[in-house]
């Protein structure tokens, strides 16, 4: 569960967000979204510990009832995908999604394969990085942080640099996927097309 | 106009890579040539029995001197790209010290009567502390962290640059959201990363380990003489068998380097695969942090007390152990070096500037025609880099046989082409590093607008990389300016460059005399890195 409470934010004397308030409780889907510049990137920053020092935060962030303003950002439980998310080029397809798993355990490696052919890139476990096609860098990126398992999910424009077809299938893939994982999650998007039909929408 | 328009011509530029290429294989050809021609098995098995100890010297002082170099390096550039800012053209003035001033800096510095021993017997009394013997361990103590620090500013001007282009902070950013800590984001993610991208970087360093002849025949003396030093002896012989031992100690001394390298590429490929399977618990890097601000602090440290204890003794007079300070000063040794080695000080400067612009414009040329070149071309030039996997005294030693036997040109001819030629690569990387970091967008409009490339180059690129040309140009013009192998090996002394009289007052007898040589060697960096530094400050690009 993610609540955030009276947040605002300021760049300079200018407020980007003012007052905001929610709450998403577990297997909840929200959308924030709103136009270019209004802070929507920089929130989620904020709420994930990511803070940028040119602005100025206040507000309270609550993970499962407890504050985690305080704590970094490994340790507040939420996690975050980046509109331009990075793979780590020293490892092949299958030990980044391994790295990202929090505790390895003897069938983590049949797990990652196991989700790799669902997201029908099967043919890929031991290829390099920089080999990779933008769908499917974008669809591993996604993977990895399936199988991470979160309780709180933050994602930034997910599907931006997708071409329809691709888009399509790892929209369906994400949000079922997601619908799963029961957890509480923030997406930005711009695009009203990618919102899904049971999103709640925050308004920025 | 119109000869800088040739310049740019990529015909022209051909025809120059297929000279520079055929030169470089004359080198390489001619060494493998001498060195196998005349090779006697049996004299190669003999020598290599004989020489052991100094083989196996070199070699693990220069491999622990190359590890400890990269673990210090990352350390100081993790250090340095968090810290807002900080300005790398700082490291010019750490890059150009002179290697001889700085090894006779540390010799000052630890000798049994050196400043550490006047310090010791300051607070405990007149007992000597560092007992030099042969083989002593704290010698090769002190060559190994010596030979590591003076490594350190290049690989930190280049691993910073590595830093910025792997987007570092994104990846401890991506670590950090995945759950996992800074320390994990650090050593699992950023050096891995890091380290396979120095590979070139640690190539240069493991190769002036092996040829370099100053940190061995300075600091090295209480031991067996490494074999860099060695070589050297050798090459001034006439006896038959030295120069039997000189060819066995060329093939070892390529032979050590390629092992070298093997071995620190399968270590790193082995630390990459453990690191990247591991996870660190630990919260926060703060403790590397902190270790890195030391080193660096310490960098900066040893080598302002080496330029400190330099010009105390350029200026003191009987300064003799254990006084701590000098009690009389003269300007003796200035008067002597400007009496005598003015005019060599100037056209040191004035050699090496040009040399350095020469490599400056070539590497432009070459960079700014290779997209148009062909693959057969760009794959001669990767060949011709094979020069760094050359040590610079064998190298040297190919480039005099080669003069012996072409007497079309003159001795200065190859005294300079020597220089040339090491640093080409140095210029090589740091240029290709600065073109790799211009935002190509500036360049597609320019060419979406219909702009030459000769007047994209004047307009667009030399402004806007004007502070990076003049720093490229800086490094180029000190690492040439401190050179002395090409005046020992290439001319036998007939011709030389200012740091050679500094090598050889230093053996001589006064110490004085010697230090303010040292002293005027340290100008040329400095005036560069002012210059530097003011434009970096008052003229933003």
């Amino acid at each position: 569960m993610l609540e955030c409470k009276n947040l605002n934010i300021y760049k300079e004397d200018i407020i980007l967000v003012e007052n905001k308030s929610f709450l998403i409780q577990k297997s909840e889907i929200y959308t924030l979204t709103g136009m270019s510049g209004v802070g929507k990137s920089t929130l989620l920053k904020y709420i994930c510990g990511i803070e940028q020092k040119s602005f100025t935060y206040e507000g309270e962030i609550l993970v499962n009832h407890q504050p985690v303003n305080h704590l970094p950002t490994n340790q507040r439980g939420i996690r975050m995908i980046f509109q331009n998310d990075l793979l780590f080029p020293h490892m092949n397809v299958i030990e980044n999604l391994l790295f990202a798993i929090p505790r390895k355990e003897k069938n983590s490696k049949e797990e990652a394969l196991t989700l790799l052919s669902q997201l029908q890139l099967d043919h890929l476990p031991y290829k390099n990085i920089n080999t990779l096609s933008g769908g499917e860098y974008s669809r591993i990126c996604l993977a990895r942080m399936i199988i991470n398992k979160p309780s709180v999910l933050l994602v930034d424009e997910p599907f931006n640099n997708l071409d329809k077809k691709t888009k399509n299938i790892t929209k369906e893939f994400f949000y079922k996927n997601i619908s799963e994982m029961n957890c509480a999650t923030l997406i930005v998007s711009h695009n009203l097309e990618d919102i899904y039909s049971n999103d709640k929408v925050i308004q920025l | 106009m119109n000869g800088l328009k040739l310049l740019t011509n990529s015909n022209f530029s051909y025809r120059i890579l297929l000279l520079l290429f055929a030169l470089i294989a004359l080198v390489i050809g001619n060494i493998c040539y001498e060195v196998f021609s005349k090779l006697n098995a049996q004299s190669f098995l003999d020598h290599c029995s004989d020489l052991l100890t100094s083989i196996s010297i070199t070699f693990f002082n220069n491999i622990i001197a190359t590890i400890l170099a990269i673990i210090i390096a990352f350390l100081i550039t993790n250090y340095l790209y968090n810290k807002k800012f900080f300005k790398s053209s700082f490291l010019i003035i750490l890059i150009s010290f002179p290697h001889i001033s700085y090894c006779i800096g540390i010799t000052y510095l630890f000798a049994t009567s050196g400043f550490f021993a006047r310090l010791f017997a300051f607070f405990y009394g007149n007992d000597i502390p560092f007992i030099s013997e042969r083989g002593d361990t704290s010698s090769s103590l002190i060559y190994i962290i010596s030979l590591a620090l003076r490594e350190v500013p290049f690989l930190v001007l280049i691993g910073l640059s590595v830093l910025k282009k792997i987007n570092a902070l994104q990846i401890q950013k991506q670590v950090l959201v995945l759950g996992h800590s800074n320390l994990s984001a650090l050593l699992c993610c950023i050096f891995p990363i890091w380290l396979k991208s120095m590979g070139l970087p640690i190539l240069i360093i493991v190769t002036f380990c092996f040829s370099n002849y100053e940190f061995s025949s300075i600091l090295g003396p209480q031991f067996p003489h490494m074999i860099n030093v060695k070589i050297i002896e050798s090459w001034y012989s006439t006896n038959l068998d030295l120069i039997q031992q000189m060819n066995s100690l060329i093939i070892i001394t390529i032979l050590s380097s390629i092992l070298a390298l093997t071995t620190l590429y399968t270590l790193m490929q082995l630390l990459i695969s453990y690191l990247k399977n591991k996870k660190f618990s630990a919260s926060s890097n703060y403790n590397l942090f902190l270790l890195g601000k030391i080193f660096y602090f310490m960098v900066i440290a040893i080598f302002t007390t080496i330029l400190f204890i330099t010009s105390l003794l350029s200026i003191g007079e009987s300064w003799f152990f254990p006084t701590i300070m000098p009690s009389n000063f003269s300007l003796r040794g200035f008067d002597y070096m400007v009496d005598n080695y003015l005019w060599l000080f100037f056209s040191s400067i004035f050699i090496s500037s040009l040399i350095s612009i020469l490599c400056l414009s070539f590497i432009i040329i070459l960079i700014e025609t290779s997209k148009e070149t062909k693959s057969i071309y760009k794959f001669l030039f990767a060949i011709s880099l094979m020069i760094l996997v050359m040590p610079q005294n064998i190298m040297l030693i190919s480039i005099t046989s080669l003069m012996e036997k072409l007497t079309l040109f003159s001795v200065s001819f190859w005294f300079y082409f020597s220089l040339f030629i090491y640093i080409i690569p140095y210029t090589y990387f740091m240029m290709k590093q600065s073109y790799d970091d211009l935002n190509p967008q500036y360049i597609h409009n320019s060419d979406i607008l219909g702009i030459t490339r000769f007047k994209s180059f004047f307009l667009i690129k030399l402004p806007m990389m004007f502070n990076e040309f003049l720093f490229i140009f800086g490094v180029s013009f000190s690492v040439c300016f401190y050179q002395f192998l090409q005046g020992i090996i290439v001319t036998k002394g007939e011709q030389g460059l200012f740091n050679n009289e500094v090598f050889i007052l230093f053996s001589g007898e006064s110490i004085q005399t010697a230090s303010a040589g040292s002293m005027m060697n340290f100008l040329p960096a400095a005036l560069i890195f002012i210059i530097i530094s003011l434009r970096y400050r008052y003229v933003r690009v």
